[in-house]
């Protein structure tokens, strides 16, 4: 078996085409015509793209198994819609330093965490997001499980796609960078690539605190798209919800995560009306998917207009 | 503050805080029952199987069927609660594990949560969310030992963990289809190379695996009379973390993480506050994982170059 | 086999987007052509989940209180109402998809729910945004009905029915010292815990312990040790009724004789299937006792196991209220408008319901009587209306 650790890029067709499908949908979002069932939806989705992405930084590019994102998110969330309460920030500000102390217990978390490996640290995650949770519940200035409420919902869709934009932009280009190759080696082999001198712990943190940084970020946006959060929003299934959204689009993979969150979005809208059993065929897909593609949509691999075309037929695809 | 408590009326309190330590072996050897399934499968093929929990679940539901509608006599109940999430337990690795074995950990992970959430799914559907009383066995009227209580069921479910716990060890350590079992965990090919049938080695363990957690199942429901589609996540994640305390894929291991855990909850609600149970259980784990990996019986691992 | 998965995924993809297609854009036609004759009215709650039981109970309840309506003819003269079902799951983000899907794809004209307060208060926002009423059968969050002025509720909400428990113990069974044990992921429980502790402590009594659990779990018996050893002589319950059960064995179980009271989360039949015994002479406080005698909460119980063949826990009639009291609503607003059905709602006086007569305090708030029910023989009993 050969090793497929050369990591392809999105092309500039593709970016032509995103930057055409995010302008079409801010036209139509800008002209009022958009319902806000959609707007909805799409905010939503923007959030989610956030989320796996910076998962897909930890678990899928630097190949460390986090289950606790949903505790990042949460810090993000408190921090930021605190911030919003009780000092009036405007939103940039609280939403930054939310991420930034999301970012800080990333580290905090992370050094001594690390360490470990594969299910070990999984675990140990999941334990991380299940004490974040509980502590939420008993401190006095969250309000336990009664949440917070009357957070100015200044969340706007714009804002959401734009910070999807720069989350999706930085990552791609870490993976293009001399610490993208030092994270993609320590996934590939850890021990090789300390023997070959990389600082591997702290990659590994590193990938950890940014990806902490930007769902710390996305728990800001949805604080404020909501206008209330509690504990429960950031249970254990909601790391899994992320995690499902990597692995469906492949580790690894950029485009594969935006995809795979866009379908995992809008599928169980889609559903809503057999919802008796939205949730059954829901967890059968995962069954299936994995099944016969283990690896996810698609794969390592990034999404590429040339090959789309081929897949529709339109001949080998050298001169699109 | 609350430990100051405890120190000023000495005598009354040493027997509040026996009373607490004997809660915790009771709830600790469930935690145990469970967490032998979870190590015996993790020990041999490396998966952390997130339906194991929903299989304890399900048996519970056999049994109460068994005993309610077809007003079936306990052992034989007892004894389908066990067949059946076995069988189950066998259906499930091949269908949804066994495709996948040469597949990255993290694939089948995803399968494992898949299969979990179907199972839960499909139990709301059919059996209703609804709670279900399930019908008391034994007289739930505790024995008194010096003002320290006691229950039946309680002492039934801590002496059928030590006994199930000492059958597993022997069969694993003594017998043949036990040798072949740590023969497999211990390396996959040589063990087929060995004439060892892989396949059927880990149909077994899965069914024994979940044989157990039907078992426990149908305990938890004679303890604690009440049965719903979602009662397996909560015990089955913290049985999964008593495992991994115990050093996973060592069946004393297993026993003693679920003791620990058991205790654990108890002591943290009787000397700090029942609201910070859970966390500490948690962070109790990734203390022992930071200082021993490998858990407090579990034999320590080198990854090779 | 590599291809074969590639060209699987693909036409996964490619059925995901046939039916996202459908589901968006092939109903799309339905607003414009949507007859007159209906009136269009959304239900919102938890048909699947943890929450689920009171979710179907409420649904159901609804059910039947348009269905009455419109076998006896409809309202404004003659429209049928339409009510749509929605299942949020008990979920925050599953709620606004919902709100903005029934209000904007649907064109309901007013929402019976959600069920629970965390869905509510993020349907409160929504609500107020798009100026379309939203009467919750059972959220009893303090707040939500002051985050909106189109929300409104049929249940009482927790700061009512704490206080009324404790005075009932302090003076009518003259008892003073209490524990409290209560579940800390519920904000139901968590308002009913606190406003019952404060009302007994100004009021002469002394709360000795508060204890908390997990909704779910099985095992209290470290909890209860630690609140038997203060010998208090009532026990405050406030949770719902599964958990209350195996609390009431397992108290009884390590010999505990104070009395339990709990709130409305205790109002259901399976509260006495569940705990047997352990339930006798334990009170709580509910929304209306199915031992009433007068022929609206008989005729309605007479239906509810007619029709789903189960008895209603204590969401099932509040469904059925909320329902009715929309429907009430609409015929007096004199047009299906989503606003003047809620000037109606505002103004609703004397309402007659299964849970009892109200009428709105400012912050729509109904201003009901207080149920106080105990077990006796294995049945509920009836023993004082209280209007605080």
């Amino acid at each position: 078996m050969t090793l497929e650790t050369k990591q392809k890029k999105p092309d500039g067709y593709l970016m032509l085409f995103l930057a055409l499908l995010i302008l079409s949908v801010n036209l139509l979002l800008i002209s009022g015509k958009m319902p806000a069932y959609y707007k909805g939806i799409l905010g939503f989705a923007g959030i989610n793209i956030i989320l796996a992405v910076s998962l897909n930084l930890i678990n899928g590019i630097t190949g460390q198994f986090s289950l606790g994102h949903a505790g990042f998110m949460a810090v993000g969330a408190y921090v930021s819609a605190l911030i919003s309460i009780y000092l009036k920030w405007p939103l940039i500000l609280a939403l930054l330093l939310g991420a930034v102390v999301a970012a800080l217990l990333g580290i905090i978390i992370g050094l001594p965490t690390l360490r470990l490996k594969g299910d070990y640290l999984a675990i140990a995650t999941l334990g991380m997001g299940e004490i974040i949770r509980v502590v939420l519940l008993n401190l006095e200035i969250t309000k336990g499980a009664r949440g917070l409420t009357a957070i100015p919902r200044s969340t706007s869709i714009y804002l959401v796609e734009l910070v999807a934009f720069i989350t999706v932009i930085f990552t791609v280009n870490l993976m293009r960078s001399t610490h993208g190759r030092a994270l993609l080696s320590i996934r590939e082999d850890e021990i090789a690539s300390e023997a070959m001198g990389i600082n591997t712990t702290f990659y590994k943190v590193f990938a950890f605190a940014t990806g902490a940084f930007f769902a710390g970020l996305a728990g800001g946006l949805f604080a404020h798209l909501m206008g209330y959060i509690a504990p429960k929003n950031f249970e254990f299934m909601r790391s899994i919800e992320i995690l499902v959204m990597v692995v469906l689009g492949g580790l690894g993979s950029i485009t594969g995560s935006i995809v795979a969150t866009i379908i995992l979005t809008i599928l169980p809208e889609a559903l809503r009306s057999f919802s008796q059993y939205r949730m059954v065929l829901y967890s059968g897909l995962l069954i299936i998917m994995m099944l016969f593609r283990p690896q996810g949509l698609m794969g390592t691999k990034e999404l590429q207009v040339r090959e789309v075309f081929r897949l529709f037929g339109f001949g080998g695809g050298k001169n699109v | 503050m609350a430990p100051l408590c405890l120190i000023k009326k000495e005598g009354v309190e040493m027997g509040l805080f026996i009373q607490q330590i004997v809660n915790g072996i009771a709830l600790g050897s469930i935690y145990a029952l469970i967490a032998l399934g979870y190590t015996m499968v993790y020990g041999i093929i490396r998966l952390i199987n997130f339906a194991h929990g929903d299989i304890y679940m399900l048996g519970a539901f056999v049994g109460y069927f068994a005993l309610t509608t077809y007003k079936l006599p306990f052992g034989v109940s007892l004894a389908l609660a066990m067949l059946i999430p076995a069988l189950l337990g066998m259906l499930i690795e091949r269908v949804a594990y066994r495709p996948l074995r040469k597949a990255p950990s993290i694939a089948v992970l995803i399968t494992a949560i898949g299969v979990s959430l179907l199972i839960e799914n499909l139990a709301m559907l059919w059996f209703s969310p609804d709670p279900r009383p399930f019908p008391q066995i034994f007289p739930l009227r505790p024995l008194e030992l010096s003002g320290i209580r006691v229950s039946i069921p309680q002492v039934i479910v801590f002496i059928t963990a030590v006994i199930l716990m000492m059958a597993l060890n022997f069969l694993v350590q003594k017998t043949k289809v036990g040798k072949a079992m740590r023969a497999v965990s211990q390396d996959k090919e040589a063990a087929s190379l060995m004439g060892i049938d892989i396949n059927r080695i880990i149909s077994l363990t899965f069914a024994l695996g979940s044989a157990l957690a039907g078992a426990a199942g149908v305990m938890v429901g004679v303890i604690y009379p009440r049965i719903q589609p979602l009662m397996g996540v909560m015990p089955g994640l913290k049985a999964f973390v008593a495992a991994v305390l115990g050093g996973i894929g060592s069946i004393p291991g297993a026993m003693l993480g679920g003791l620990i855990m058991g205790l654990t909850e108890s002591l943290v609600t009787a000397l700090i506050s029942s609201t910070w149970r859970d966390a500490i259980a948690f962070s109790l784990l990734i203390v022992i994982l930071l200082v021993k990996p490998t858990g407090i019986l579990g034999k320590s691992m080198r990854e090779k170059v | 086999m590599k291809k074969k998965g590639l060209w699987i995924a693909i036409a996964i993809v490619v059925i995901a987007a046939v039916v996202v297609y459908f589901a968006f854009f092939a109903g799309k036609e339905k607003t414009a052509s949507s007859k007159q004759e209906i009136v269009k009215v959304g239900f919102i709650g938890p048909l699947t989940g943890p929450a689920a039981a009171y979710g179907i109970n409420a649904r159901n309840g609804a059910q039947i209180a348009i269905e009455a309506i419109n076998a006896e003819g409809g309202i404004l003269g003659g429209k049928k109402i339409e009510l749509l079902i929605e299942d949020n799951q008990g979920d925050e983000s599953e709620t606004v998809n919902i709100m903005n899907k029934l209000i904007d794809q649907e064109k309901v004209v007013a929402i019976v729910g959600p069920v629970t307060t965390g869905p509510t208060t993020v349907a409160a926002g929504i609500a107020g945004d798009k100026k379309v009423p939203i009467v919750s059968p059972t959220a009893t969050g303090d707040n939500i009905t002051k985050l909106s002025d189109y929300v409104s509720r049929v249940c009482f909400y927790d700061s009512y029915q704490g206080p009324v428990m404790a005075k009932f113990a302090l003076e009518n069974l003259e008892k003073k010292t209490a524990a409290i044990l209560y579940d800390n992921t519920n904000d139901y429980s968590m308002g009913l815990a606190d406003s019952f502790a404060l009302t007994f402590a100004e009021n002469g009594g002394e709360i000795l312990i508060k204890e908390a659990f997990t909704a779910g779990d099985q095992d209290f018996n470290s909890q209860l040790t630690k609140i038997a050893a203060l010998n208090p002589d009532i026990v405050y319950v406030p949770a719902y009724y599964s958990d209350d059960a195996q609390i009431l064995l397992q108290a009884r179980q390590i010999g505990m004789t104070a009395i339990f009271m709990g709130g409305d989360g205790w109002d259901s039949q399976d509260l006495i299937n569940g705990a047997g015994a352990a339930a006798e002479g334990c009170y709580f406080t509910t929304h209306y006792s199915a031992a009433d005698t007068s022929e609206l909460v008989q005729e309605f119980l007479q239906k509810y196991s007619e029709k789903y063949n189960a008895e209603p826990n204590f969401a099932g009639p509040l469904g059925y209220d909320a329902a009715l009291l929309l429907a009430d609503a609409i015929e007096r607003a004199g047009e299906p408008n989503p606003e003047k059905i809620n000037a109606a709602i505002l103004e609703t006086k004397g309402f007659i319901g299964v849970t009892g007569e109200f009428s709105f305090d400012i912050n729509r708030n109904p201003l009901k009587e207080v149920t106080i029910a105990t077990v006796t023989d294995g049945k509920f009993v009836l023993v004082d209306k209280v209007r605080p």
